[in-house]
């Protein structure tokens, strides 16, 4: 059969592209190895809880008097009629287990810089200076996605001046050259585990693009899990003529001449197009998918410098009791030993490390399980492959009782709430699980790590240039937006946006930034 | 604004401009050898939770006069660490058709040389008369799994655990307490297994050696229909229920579906709270096939109508039509077969939907009965 784009996976990014692609007229296949659609954006069921799989909080999204890239892009798709997003008042609420503190923050740009000044008097001018250098980023950064590589390098200058000094630092470097405290600035890191690497790492443009799109946007999360966010993506595709083939994985893409042709699924089914969207990560594509002769030798280059990022780990635990008799108030308990990012990026290569973030998701959206229950959710990070080089067949139930164990037990300890004695429902994911699910090499969630070179700037800048394979695209967590819910989604429309210009022969435009 | 992070703005500047020079230069140093897609975690998921095991029945066990214990060996490599109480899924080729079932393991999680499932007659039951009248030793199949939630935990439940059986429900109940006594689990497990008779009961030697050897583990007999000085007679009641501690015990309930019904109803009444109660259940109903109407399968190639009933599940009209759909568990828990109803009316049981789901018409086949002609999508 023949198509004009074929979407390998129907993860955030691999929707978003096939559903773009459908919406613009194309003929659209997307196949996925799984019976349901989402990746990782789904929900599972146990007992009488339906838990979401990943989303703790969208970003980017606001509401129709405050609209984000990810409002935009759901517009653009036609599907906001079909989901119910509900604002979670708090931007984040960190513990420090070492050395006892507490932080909430509230969302909205005032309100954030007050309750800093509360907590770190002296913080003011560095924090408003800090949220000025954001709105300019944010503004850079649209400036840069509209150009679609054609950046004018003096506009870039006169308009974006102080987005063009820092945008090369470290999140760190630029905090200390604003003169914020040091108190200050460590509670504004809060979120660099979202990111996956430590302030003095974290690319400024990437995380600012990130908390201001928090804090002046309003965190949202839908009614029906992120499950609800898939579907409606999916049956938008299906209603608008695209072909689907659930429990299909792709066992081959076929590439001549360096030119993408189509695939071989696992029923043995060729299916050609001009054009592949790979929702999966370049290691199975440049790895496994395509021949190994018809590899490009600068494709094996990009993939080799890469490291892998952070390994997930959660339990899900389903309470009988409600977040009010439990004594959980806030949304988010992101609990660290102390709010130094490079100790505790060291802290979480090790297996036993119980940084994590809490997410309660009923103090949300009260009904997101029956009544007088609790679903919360204990979320840690693995920045090594610590996890793959201890497990094994015969010790995988004992390790996941174990990761169990130390999460429930801190998080008793940062919030002295007792939580053992109301748990109905439990379930652990670990790399495994993820690795089992996604596929992705180790079972990574977020991607390559975000360092250096491999920062959100870099990424975005060439990634014109680092198309090897011709009508061959990724989306999703390993390309250019890097890993998260709403850049993943941002991911699926680059990446439809390639394959329009492509399959219309219009030429791509290099950067020239 | 005007102001530097580095030594200079001009330095800053011109930082800014390397950015994507200097990737691409990282790229071009970086060494040439082939991708090979070959992580030792990814390998491990197919040990782990493998697609499919291929298994020859090494030993057949006779229980009872209709009931047998199946020992499957895999053909090649070894078996998936399990859970006790978890089930695989066999399929049998018969008459050029597929059957898939769903077994509880009875073997204890120690032994991963074999998975032991123990299957009793049921009345006009296609497939267990045929493993139990045809099925010889050396015969291969395919299994998949395993799987399912009905395990014990040490955080959710109770160190006390109170087993309630009903009939053939002992299968995964064995299991757990042959993992107590090889120490792959540690609880104090309380059985309560009723059947009918005495020449119904399975593995009774084998549970009477374990609570007499092993104090973590205690048996309790129940006949319906049959009146012994041995035995208590009756069903499973609220008085009997009532003499153990509530609050004390986890209810691991498992048995035919009305059996479970009863039991909740005496839940509800003792109050018992849902964090105590977990159940596994399995469907015996005859299906008389009175009411006929008509399915229309869709898949992305295909469409084909064929003949369904209103007493028998949508899935086993398919199964009866040689329709390969995807299916595990068969009583509306694990969410495989999950299709979308595109047209007629339909009546469910219990099952577990995703709220998202239940708004585009997504049901189980496996536990969706036709009310009319009905036209289903399968997502393949």
């Amino acid at each position: 059969m023949n198509y004009d784009a074929i979407v390998i996976g129907a993860g955030n990014g691999g929707l978003v592209s096939a559903l773009k692609l459908q919406k613009e007229g194309k003929k659209v296949l997307l196949l996925e190895s799984h019976n349901t659609v989402g990746g990782v954006a789904t929900s599972f069921i146990r007992g009488r809880f339906e838990f979401e799989a990943s989303l703790h909080e969208l970003c980017g999204f606001g509401n129709e008097n405050n609209v984000g890239e990810v409002y935009e892009l759901f517009k653009d798709l036609d599907i906001l009629d079909k989901i119910k997003m509900n604002e979670i008042d708090e931007t984040f609420h960190v513990i420090t287990l070492d050395t006892k503190e507490e932080y909430t923050m509230p969302v909205g740009v005032s309100n954030f810089i007050n309750k800093m000044e509360e907590y770190v008097p002296g913080s003011k001018e560095s924090m408003e200076k800090f949220f000025d250098l954001c709105k300019e980023n944010q503004e850079a950064l649209n400036y840069l996605n509209e150009s679609k590589g054609n950046v004018d390098a003096k506009v870039l200058k006169s308009k974006y001046h102080d987005f063009m000094i820092y945008a090369s630092y470290p999140l760190e470097d630029v905090l200390e050259s604003i003169k914020m405290p040091k108190k200050a600035r460590e509670i504004l890191s809060t979120y660099w585990t979202y990111l996956g690497s430590p302030a003095t790492e974290l690319s400024f443009v990437h995380y600012a693009s990130m908390i201001y799109s928090y804090v002046n946007l309003h965190p949202v999360i839908s009614s029906k899990k992120s499950h609800e966010l898939s579907l409606a993506l999916y049956e938008k595709f299906l209603s608008l003529g695209g072909d689907a083939k659930l429990l299909t994985t792709v066992n081959k893409i076929i590439v001549d001449d360096n030119k993408v042709k189509g695939v071989v699924t696992s029923d043995d089914k060729t299916y050609y197009a001009k054009v592949v969207i790979a929702n999966v990560s370049p290691n199975l594509v440049y790895g496994k998918l395509i021949d190994i002769e018809d590899v490009p030798i600068k494709a094996r280059q990009l993939t080799n410098a890469r490291i892998l990022g952070a390994r997930g780990i959660c339990v899900y635990l389903g309470l009988n009791k409600s977040p009010e008799e439990l004594g959980l108030k806030n949304y988010s308990y992101f609990i660290y030993h102390t709010l130094d990012s490079k100790k505790e990026f060291e802290r979480m290569k090790k297996l036993k490390n119980d940084n994590m973030v809490g997410v309660v998701i009923n103090n949300a959206v009260p009904d997101a399980s029956p009544k007088g229950t609790t679903m919360l959710y204990l979320t840690g990070l693995l920045f090594s492959d610590i996890f793959t080089k201890v497990v094994t067949k015969d010790n995988y139930f004992d390790l996941k009782d174990a990761i169990s164990e130390n999460f429930i037990e801190t998080f008793e300890k940062a919030t002295g709430v007792n939580i053992q004695d109301a748990i109905e429902e439990i379930e652990v994911a670990t790399p495994l699980t993820f690795a089992r699910y996604t596929n992705h090499p180790d079972g990574v969630i977020y991607g390559y790590l975000a360092k250096k070179s491999d920062n959100l700037l870099p990424r975005m800048m060439n990634q014109n240039n680092e198309d090897y394979v011709e009508g061959l695209y990724f989306a999703g967590g390993f390309a250019s937006r890097l890993s998260g819910y709403s850049s993943t989604y941002k991911s699926g429309e680059m990446s439809a946006l390639k394959a329009l210009a492509k399959l219309d022969k219009k030429e791509v435009a290099k950067d020239e930034v | 604004m005007k102001f530097k992070v580095g030594a200079s703005e001009k330095l800053d500047m011109l930082k800014f401009k390397n950015l994507g020079i200097e990737r691409e230069k990282i790229i071009n140093s970086s060494y040439i050898d082939a991708i090979k897609f070959d992580y030792k975690l990814n390998n491990l998921v197919n040990e782990i939770h493998p697609k499919e095991i291929k298994v020859k029945v090494a030993n057949i066990i006779n229980e009872n006069l209709e009931t047998k214990t199946f020992e499957l060996k895999p053909i090649n490599g070894t078996l998936p660490n399990f859970k006790a109480g978890q089930y695989i899924v066999l399929d049998i080729n018969k008459n050029n058709h597929t059957y898939k079932r769903s077994y509880s393991i009875s073997s204890s999680p120690k032994n991963l040389e074999s998975y032991q499932i123990t299957v009793k007659r049921v009345r006009n039951g296609l497939v267990s008369n045929y493993l139990l009248n045809d099925v010889k030793v050396g015969m291969e199949f395919t299994i998949h799994g395993p799987f399912g939630e009905f395990t014990y935990n040490k955080f959710r439940d109770m160190p006390d655990v109170l087993a309630l059986v009903g009939g053939s429900g002992i299968t995964p109940i064995m299991s757990l307490a042959r993992a107590i006594n090889d120490k792959a689990e540690d609880f104090n497990l309380t059985i309560i297994y009723g059947d009918r008779e005495e020449k119904d009961l399975i593995f009774k030697k084998e549970l009477d050696e374990l609570a007499s050897q092993n104090e973590k583990i205690k048996v309790k007999y129940l006949l319906s229909d049959e009146h012994s000085s041995v035995y208590d007679t009756g069903l499973i009641s609220k008085d009997i229920i009532s003499e153990y501690e509530i609050g004390k015990y986890s209810y691991f309930v498992c048995g035919p579906i009305h059996f479970y019904h009863h039991l909740n109803e005496i839940f509800k009444e003792l109050d018992v709270p849902n964090k105590y109660i977990r159940h596994d259940i399995f469907k015996e109903n005859e299906i008389l096939r009175h009411i006929k109407h008509e399915l229309t399968v869709l898949t992305n190639d295909e469409e084909v109508t064929i003949p369904c009933y209103e007493d028998e599940p949508l899935l086993q009209a398919l199964e009866e039509a040689s329709i390969d759909a995807p299916r595990k568990c068969l009583v509306g828990v694990c969410g495989f077969c999950r299709s979308k109803l595109v047209d007629g009316k339909i009546r469910t049981d219990e099952t577990s939907l995703r709220e998202a789901d239940k708004d585009y018409n997504y049901i189980h086949p496996c536990v969706s009965y036709p009310l009319s002609d009905v036209t289903i999508k399968l997502c393949k």
